[in-house]
C-alpha cells in the first residue's frame, strides 16, 4: 500500500472564502433550528433551514467544508432538541399563559391526555402527572439545552461537541426508554384519554424519540475531524 | 498518513469492532421502537381498546378545562421571561462544557492526519454508504416531521376546542 502525506492546515482552511461562506450558512441553519423550536414557527424555521442548506452548498463549490450529511445531522439534533427543550419550558414555565393553557391542554385532548386532566394542579402546574414532570425538569434544564450547545460546537467543528453529541445522545436514549415506560404505565390517563389514541400518539411523537438513532451514526464519525 | 484512495489510515481491528458496536447500536434502537410501539398496542388492548386511533375516551378534564391567562401583558412578560431563561441554560452549557472538554496539555486535539477533507468517506471512521444512507433519510425525515406536526399543534386544538 503506498503511503502518502497531504498537510492540510486548518488554519489556512479558517481563512479560505469556503469556510466564510460555511460559517454565515451555519447561521442560517441555527437560526432556522431556533424558529423550530418555538413550536408555532416551526414550518417558517423549516424554509429557513432548507435556505441554509442550499448556501451550504453553494459554499461547497468554493472549496472543501463538512460533508452535507453532518450538516444535516447536527441540524437535525438543533431542531428536535429545540422544540423539545422550548416545547417543553413552555409548559414547565408559562403555564399560566392562556395560549400555552390553549395549546398544551388542546395537545392533551388530541393526543396525550396527561397534559389536559388536572393541568395545572400540581406544584409547578402544567402537566400534572409527577413522572413527566419530572422527565421535563430533567430534559429542560439538563439534556436539552446541553444538547443545543453540542450541536453548535459539533457543526463548528469542535472536540467538545462531538464529545458532548455523544454523552447527550446517551442521555437522550436513557429519556426515552423511562419515558415509554412511565407513559404507558399510565396509559387510561394519557394515550388512553385522547382523541386519537395509541396510533395518533406515535403519529406526533415519532419524530420526538427518533433522534437517538443518532447515537450508533455519531460512533461511525472519525473524532479526528472535530479537532478544534 | 493516508492510503491510496487518500482516506485516513486506521487499524483494520479497531474499525472492525467500531463496525460490530455501530450496527448492534443501530439494530437495538430500532428493535426499541418496534418493541415499544407493540408494547403500547398490547397495553391499548388490555385495556379495552381497539385499534388506537380515534378510540380514545375523553376524561373530565378538571382544572385543565380553565384556559383564562394572566392578561397580555403579564401573558408577554411569562413567555419572554422563559424564552430568556431558555437562552440562559443554553450558554451556561455552552459555556461550561466548551471549558470542561476543550483543549488542554492532559487531553490534546487529534492531531492532523492529512486525510482529504473533501472526501465525504475521509469523515468517517465505520465506512458504510447503506447505514449513512438511513440515518440521512431518517435526518430529513425526522426534521419534517417535528416541524409539521410541532406546528399543527395549536391550529389544531384551536380548531378543534377553541380559544376560549
Amino acid at each position: 500500500m503506498v503511503i502518502k502525506e497531504i498537510a492540510t492546515e486548518r488554519t489556512d482552511v479558517e481563512q479560505s472564502a469556503a469556510y466564510h461562506a460555511m460559517h454565515k450558512a451555519d447561521i442560517w441553519l441555527l437560526v432556522g433550528s431556533i424558529v423550530c423550536g418555538t413550536v408555532v414557527l416551526a414550518p417558517v424555521g423549516v424554509l429557513i433551514i432548507v435556505i441554509g442548506m442550499v448556501k451550504l452548498k453553494r459554499a461547497g463549490q468554493l472549496g472543501w467544508i463538512r460533508p452535507l450529511s453532518v450538516s444535516l445531522l447536527a441540524v437535525f439534533a438543533l431542531v428536535d432538541g429545540g422544540i423539545n427543550w422550548i416545547g417543553w419550558s413552555l409548559d414547565i414555565f408559562a403555564n399560566q399563559t392562556h395560549v400555552l393553557r390553549a395549546m398544551g391542554t388542546g395537545f392533551g385532548k388530541l393526543v396525550d391526555g396527561g397534559y389536559y386532566v388536572g393541568y395545572n394542579s400540581g406544584p409547578i402546574g402544567g402537566i400534572a402527572n409527577n413522572g413527566e414532570k419530572a422527565m421535563a425538569l430533567f430534559s429542560v434544564l439538563c439534556i436539552f439545552p446541553a444538547r443545543a450547545a453540542a450541536a453548535w460546537g459539533f457543526l463548528k467543528l469542535k472536540r467538545w461537541g462531538l464529545r458532548w453529541m455523544k454523552i447527550t445522545g446517551w442521555a437522550y436514549m436513557f429519556l426515552w426508554i423511562g419515558y415509554l415506560f412511565n407513559i404507558m404505565a399510565d396509559f387510561p390517563h394519557r394515550l388512553g384519554a385522547s382523541a386519537f389514541g395509541v396510533t395518533g400518539w406515535w403519529i406526533f411523537d415519532i419524530f420526538y424519540l427518533t433522534p437517538f438513532i443518532q447515537l450508533p451514526w455519531l460512533y461511525a464519525l472519525d473524532a479526528r475531524r472535530w479537532n478544534k | 498518513m493516508v492510503d491510496e484512495a487518500g482516506l485516513p489510515m486506521r487499524d483494520p481491528a479497531a474499525v472492525r469492532q467500531r463496525r460490530q458496536a455501530v450496527i448492534a447500536l443501530t439494530v437495538f434502537c430500532w428493535l426499541f421502537f418496534i418493541g415499544a410501539i407493540a408494547a403500547s398496542y398490547v397495553i391499548a388492548l388490555a385495556h379495552g381498546y381497539g385499534t388506537g386511533f380515534g378510540d380514545g375516551r375523553l376524561l373530565p378534564a378538571g382544572t385543565g378545562a380553565d384556559k383564562g391567562g394572566t392578561g397580555f401583558l403579564g401573558d408577554a412578560a411569562i413567555l419572554i421571561g422563559t424564552l430568556i431563561l431558555d437562552f440562559g441554560l443554553l450558554f451556561m452549557w455552552q459555556w461550561l462544557i466548551a471549558r470542561l472538554d476543550g483543549a488542554a496539555d492532559d487531553d490534546p486535539l487529534p492531531a492532523a492526519d492529512g486525510g482529504d477533507l473533501s472526501d465525504e468517506a475521509s469523515w468517517y471512521y465505520v465506512r458504510s454508504p447503506g447505514l449513512l444512507k438511513m440515518f440521512v433519510i431518517t435526518g430529513w425525515a425526522c426534521i419534517g416531521g417535528l416541524s409539521i406536526f410541532a406546528a399543527l399543534i395549536l391550529p389544531l386544538a384551536l380548531l378543534r376546542y377553541g380559544w376560549s
